[in-house]
């Protein structure tokens, strides 16, 4: 069981709406870190255990202005008091918005839509990396992420296999991985060469 | 029925016009407000017709110097110092729901919101509301038995917003004296004048209410507190009305001669000192000659007469905001220049909207929205049922929700 420090440092936000297709999170903007990332790999349950769990990748991250913080740009100058107060105090929501593009139940992943969503405010986690590895073991989520509508498809795909790649240690490993992730791709996008080459040279390895 | 606006047009082209009109002839009044406010440097001589009109005149409502010694030329522009730190500064304000007669149940709340900021210090800021529910008869009703009107409401809550300056002001002085800390000027800020009226025809109570008010500023000044009220866009003219006043020899200084302003009628001091205060600016220090302020100084001291200053807030164009003090403050140089640039400060965090920004935070955490208001009517509704009551609506109020309700659209033989 994960330690309660280490729980809050994989809290991405809690849900705010939900569908089966994905849904939006919701966190404090004081609350926003290197956890946050698009393309990241999330998780959350969708029954009560949490034996069932959807996956998803954060595909946007939007931060609401108001009138106020409208007018507090205009000033020469923001100080620190008062970006203390419209952090901490004024709780400008950051919403998160994630695609799903898998499942986990009984401990099995499964790649295809989740059968519910989750309820609001079930907290939303960021995978750890063996569970990215055993996840990305098999490529059919990519199929999920090209078919997405409403999104920037290529860009996540390219941003959550580099995300994915980093789950293992070595460079080899990460070479194999991402060389695996392009040959899946290409087959699912064998009728749209320009397309292809496009998330291709997104994933390719320096 | 909804507003006809094809009727009210024209009437809105008329009302264009005049102004129009009015600002046009405006024009000379002020430049000639503004060659009197310059050429008033004789100090003495001020102080000499001021004595003269409050001997011989009762009916002199307009501005007059500090008194002495902490009196300035009335035609300065004064400029800003640097920004005290550290410091704090405590804002206050309130928002309220009017007792309704046609609702559930009779009651009326208060809410005060309080922004704490501590300047020149990396801290957080502290906010916090204080929601009051008022529901016993007796503070419902005035002593003849009928619903207190709106005005009680806001006095009553007017004072909630001063008394809670003070309880913060206090509690921050108390700490810095028991942590043995170097003590921080503590600013205490409230939205509206200080200066204030309690009707007795208007607001049940009047009398308890104003002992109420004047127990918290004796906290504020016992907490040493800078106390000040801030009003944006201000329409006194009582600068003008001074002006008028010295343009006027001895043996025509009479009730009928300050019943009016003369040549310069219908310039505010806004007007005056827009004009005549560049950015950053304030103008001297004046006191109100009303029989209120006299009262104050009589009943409780000098120092509780209410004077204030004009300030030009802002950044290009002129924005002009009176400050009121009491004269514990305004007879403190020092103190009434840390406000001074205080204010400035606070207003240029809002860019082109030049206001305090912790008053604007004061007014946000004290709003009570319509939506908020008919949650709290729901929760009371249950709470009666709870209590084995039947809540019910008046029949007026019932109507009015089913004629104003949004409309929705229905289909026969789909």
């Amino acid at each position: 069981m994960m330690s309660p420090s280490l729980q809050a440092e994989y809290l991405v936000g809690r849900v705010l709406r939900a569908s089966t297709t994905g849904f939006d999170c919701g966190a404090r903007s004081s609350h926003i870190n290197g956890s946050q990332n698009f393309g990241a790999f999330v998780t959350v349950p969708i029954n009560d255990d949490g034996s069932q769990r959807a996956i998803g990748l954060i595909y946007a991250i939007r931060i609401d202005d108001d009138p106020l913080a409208r007018e507090l740009v205009m000033a020469a100058s923001v100080d620190n008091s008062t970006l203390l107060d419209q952090r901490e105090n004024r709780m400008v929501p950051v919403e998160i918005c994630v695609i799903n593009i898998g499942y986990l139940s009984d401990g099995a992943y499964f790649y295809n839509l989740p059968p519910r969503p989750p309820m609001s405010l079930t907290e939303v986690d960021l995978m750890t990396t063996d569970q990215i590895r055993q996840f990305t073991r098999q490529t059919d989520f990519i199929r999920l992420v090209l078919n997405a509508r409403d999104i920037q498809p290529d860009e996540l795909l390219a941003a959550a296999l580099v995300y994915a790649s980093y789950s293992y240690d070595s460079e080899p490993e990460r070479y194999d991985f991402l060389v695996n992730c392009g040959r899946r791709t290409a087959l699912l996008l064998s009728h749209d060469l320009k397309r292809l080459a496009r998330v291709l040279d997104l994933i390719r390895p320096v | 029925m909804s507003l006809e606006f094809a009727k009210v047009i024209t009437q809105v082209e008329r009302m264009g016009r005049y102004l129009s009109h009015r600002a046009t002839s405006m024009t000379d009044r002020l430049a000639l407000a503004v060659e009197r406010l310059t050429a008033a440097d004789d100090l003495e001589a001020i102080h000499a017709r001021i004595k003269l009109v409050r001997d011989s005149v009762s009916g002199y409502r307009g501005a007059a110097p500090a008194p002495l010694p902490f009196d300035e030329p009335i035609n300065m522009a004064g400029t800003p110092a640097d920004v005290p730190q550290p410091s704090v500064l405590i804002a206050a304000d309130g928002s309220q729901i009017y007792p309704d007669p046609h609702g559930a149940a009779l009651y009326y709340l208060l809410n005060i919101g309080l922004f704490t900021t501590f300047v020149g210090q990396e801290r957080l800021p502290l906010q916090a509301t204080q929601p009051t529910l008022e529901y016993v008869q007796e503070s419902l009703v005035d002593k003849d038995g009928r619903t207190i009107t709106n005005p009680t409401v806001n006095t009553r809550r007017t004072i909630a917003e001063v008394a809670t300056l003070a309880a913060q002001a206090w509690h921050y002085r108390t700490m810095m004296n028991t942590l043995h800390e170097v003590p921080a000027p503590i600013f205490a800020l409230h939205d509206g004048a200080l200066l204030k009226f309690f009707s007795p025809t208007e607001v049940a109570d009047a009398l308890q209410l104003e002992a109420e008010y004047y127990a918290a500023l004796r906290k504020l000044h016992d907490a040493g507190a800078v106390a000040a009220g801030y009003i944006d866009r201000p329409r006194s003219s009582s600068v003008i009305s001074l002006l008028h006043l010295l343009s006027l020899r001895d043996d025509e200084v009479n009730d009928a001669a300050v019943r009016t302003n003369g040549e310069i009628e219908g310039v505010s001091d806004a007007d005056l000192f827009a004009r005549y205060l560049a950015p950053g600016q304030r103008s001297a220090i004046f006191t109100q000659n009303s029989p209120q302020n006299r009262d104050n100084v009589i009943k409780h001291g000098a120092d509780y007469e209410i004077a204030f200053f004009y300030v030009n807030v802002g950044a290009f164009d002129a924005q002009i905001a009176r400050v009121e003090i009491p004269m514990w403050v305004g007879k403190d140089r020092r103190a009434v220049a840390s406000l001074h640039s205080l204010l400035l400060a606070q207003c240029a965090i809002q860019g082109r909207r030049r206001y305090p920004y912790a008053l604007t935070r004061a007014d946000e955490l004290a709003f009570v929205n319509p939506a908020e208001k008919h949650q709290l009517d729901e929760l009371v509704r249950v709470e009666m049922m709870r209590q084995n009551m039947q809540p019910e609506r008046s029949n007026k109020l019932e109507s009015k929700g089913l004629a104003r309700a949004d409309k929705r659209s229905h289909q026969l033989g789909v």
